[in-house]
């Protein structure tokens, strides 16, 4: 799971993903999370209280205007109408990334705290029911139509997100109207997060196919209303400014243990051998403190990847897509894929 | 988007495509009770905007939007031409039938169709663009009365170049390509010099003609009409199957339109039958002036010119093409 926003210059307001639990109901094997917490763990739920308190906090110390709920799968949370409504009743706006899976059952909790839900966020893993299903298991696929349309006609806005696989690459455009056809707000493309070389071989774009893609996404992005871009993995190299929100210091991390982390992607990621980008456990320390570490760590990390590229250029080589994708940099540097043989 | 679409576009129809602030997309006008009269589908608008109707601007997302909520009619017949062939007058006539929604040469359908050449360089593929144009013609033709059962659209000259990509979003709609003899067509387009003829953007006419713009930029008219329209009669007679007829403006007459509407699978009344006879009675463009024939006419009008144009690029393909057409006739 992952946040709702797209970088496109525009950071926009100031918001905490909060990962509301650490399972998930489907297996997606090109899943970034652990798939020991996604599977092997007990089910662990963020819990209510200490979400009262790190709003709280998070609106005083840091402005925050926003909360998006990940995972995990959020809609397994529960108390899900509860956390709704305790956002609500905090005067800010929730939005959720799901599979769609539990839609049908989550839909009475939006319903009554509808004011609270700003949108919602679906994964999609292909336009037929035959793709999607093939790695979301048989009838996902419906109920994410279902779901659609239950947004829809309730006009409560929704987007999609689809991991650019390779076998996807082909099908952007019909990606783009299935989604418009859908009714979809957004559309948001993925690059994969390679969890291992198998998975970076079989499933990732070279930095010249990612390229490509990105270049057809702009061209989409501008024949269509709905708002398309890339959220995760895009290659940019512009050092003029920060080239993510939480590199900004504008969209921060709660995993489902209570601890403020520098991005969502990094979270828990599958195989990693380290969690620096961790800055502290919310349990035992106050919104405040957590916040300066966050905003030390962000802009250390920055300066390193300025650095990266500045050394880089110093050797007149242009930036690889361990580099120059702001997320592999940061997956490399915080040791997130010691299988790959570059670090940081 | 909302699930207010369908109210909130009743009556509306895309009358054009256009590109706003750097976005593609269509021009809207509420056309709630305008019948669609005029020879052309753009004096229609003409009319319509003369009464201040709305107007607005959207991407292309609502035609999908649109396509799932709004019930239209669909194709009945499609009617190609080599321009100044006759094929107005098939259109009046197709208009005679009761119930019947007929577009012609309407702006949304032909620039999108344009696309497909003008906008090949782009990595958005055909696909796309075929997705809009069937929800255009979807949006064009929406039911606005109870009783709309036939659809007929007369495309532009220029949109017969991409028959195949039509053929492949409507595969079973059968269609008819008229055409005339290319001395009296050159000479009409050079008498009163049509837009597609002189149109600043000639990458169509270029890809149509198989060279580049800048020659394009050098041809003259007499050529340049030449050149494509024996690149339409090419068309016609490379793709001309059982689904399709050919048909020539010299035969033009009352039995064989109403033959073109059985081929349509359109079966006429004596009343209708008596308005398409009155229907061709006044001329095709202009419902003011009678229609006469005017093959000697032109003939005679013709400059050296336009007759070495004519014989050197498309005299063999206009050859080629009404051996087809009496071959296919004879099958008939």
């Amino acid at each position: 799971m992952m946040d709702t926003e797209t970088f496109d210059g525009d950071y926009g307001p100031r918001r905490l993903s909060v990962e509301l639990a650490n399972i998930c109901n489907l297996h997606c094997s090109y899943c970034f999370r652990s798939d020991k917490n996604l599977y092997s763990s007990h089910a662990e739920f963020f819990s209510l209280d200490l979400l009262r308190r790190v709003i709280d906090e998070a609106q005083a110390a840091a402005n925050v205007a926003r909360i998006n709920f990940t995972g995990g799968e959020p809609t397994l949370h529960p108390q899900f109408a509860e956390t709704l409504r305790l956002i609500g009743d905090a005067g800010l706006t929730v939005s959720f990334v799901t599979n769609g899976w539990h839609f049908e059952r989550v839909w009475p909790a939006l319903q009554a705290n509808r004011a609270a839900v700003s949108h919602v966020a679906f994964s999609l893993d292909g336009v037929t029911r035959e793709d999607h299903d093939r790695w979301r298991g048989n009838g996902s696929f419906d109920r994410l139509v279902r779901a659609f349309t239950r947004c829809y006609m309730s006009n409560l806005p929704f987007g999609i997100k689809i991991v650019i696989r390779r076998d996807l690459v082909d099908q952007l455009e019909q990606i783009a109207s299935f989604a418009a056809r859908m009714g979809a707000a957004s559309l948001h493309f993925v690059h994969v997060m390679p969890t291992s070389d198998a998975v970076a071989d079989d499933s990732a774009l070279s930095l010249d196919e990612q390229r490509a893609a990105e270049q057809e996404i702009a061209i989409l992005a501008r024949i269509f209303k709905m708002n398309i871009g890339i959220d995760v993995g895009y290659y940019n190299v512009d050092e003029t400014r920060p080239p993510c929100a939480p590199l900004a210091g504008v969209s921060m991390n709660v995993d489902y243990r209570g601890r403020l982390s520098l991005c969502c992607n990094l979270s828990g990621f599958r195989g990693a051998t380290d969690e620096r980008d961790v800055v502290a456990d919310l349990n035992i320390e106050s919104f405040a403190s957590a916040y300066e570490k966050f905003q030390a760590l962000a802009e250390a990390q920055l300066q390193k990847r300025k650095e990266a590229l500045a050394a880089l250029t110093a050797q007149g080589s242009n930036p690889d897509l361990y580099t120059g994708s702001p997320c592999m940099f940061c997956l490399q540097s915080f040791g997130k894929i010691p299988w790959h043989r570059r670090s940081f | 988007m909302n699930a207010d679409l369908k109210t909130d576009f009743k009556g509306w129809l895309p009358v054009d495509a256009v590109v706003v602030e750097g976005r593609p997309g269509l021009w809207w006008m509420d056309m709630a009770g305008v019948s669609m009269t005029e020879p052309f589908f753009h004096q229609t608008v003409e009319r319509a905007r003369r009464e201040n109707r709305a107007e607005r601007f959207t991407e292309f997302d609502v035609l999908l939007q649109l396509e799932k909520q709004i019930e239209s009619v669909q194709p009945t017949g499609f009617i190609f031409h080599s321009s100044r062939c006759g094929s107005t007058l098939v259109a009046n006539a197709c208009r005679a039938v009761s119930n019947a929604i007929v577009l012609s040469e309407a702006n949304a359908i032909d620039k999108l169709i344009a696309r497909f050449i003008t906008d090949v360089d782009n990595t958005v593929k055909e696909s796309l663009y075929s997705v809009f144009l069937r929800g255009v013609v979807h949006a064009l033709s929406q039911r606005r009365t109870t009783n709309a059962r036939h659809l007929f659209i007369k495309f532009a000259c220029c949109s017969f170049a991409q028959l195949e990509r039509i053929k492949r979003i409507w595969p079973n709609v059968p269609w008819l390509f008229l055409y005339r003899d290319p001395v009296e067509t050159i000479v009409s387009n050079i008498n009163d010099v049509p837009p597609w003829l002189i149109d600043s953007d000639r990458r169509v006419l270029a890809s149509i003609i198989n060279t580049s713009p800048a020659v394009i930029a050098g041809m003259s008219l007499e050529e340049l009409c030449a050149r494509t329209i024996a690149s339409l009669y090419s068309t016609a007679y490379d793709l001309a199957n059982g689904n399709s007829m050919l048909l020539n403006y010299k035969q033009l007459s009352v039995p064989v339109i109403a033959s073109v509407l059985n081929f349509f699978k359109v079966s006429l009344s004596t009343g209708e039958l008596e308005t398409i006879a009155r229907a061709i009675g006044v001329h095709a463009k202009d419902g003011s002036r009678a229609f006469v024939a005017d093959a000697d006419t032109k003939q005679k009008l013709a400059s050296d010119l336009v007759r070495e144009m004519s014989e050197r690029w498309a005299g063999e393909p206009y050859r080629l093409l009404e051996q087809k057409r009496t071959k296919l006739e004879s099958v008939k």
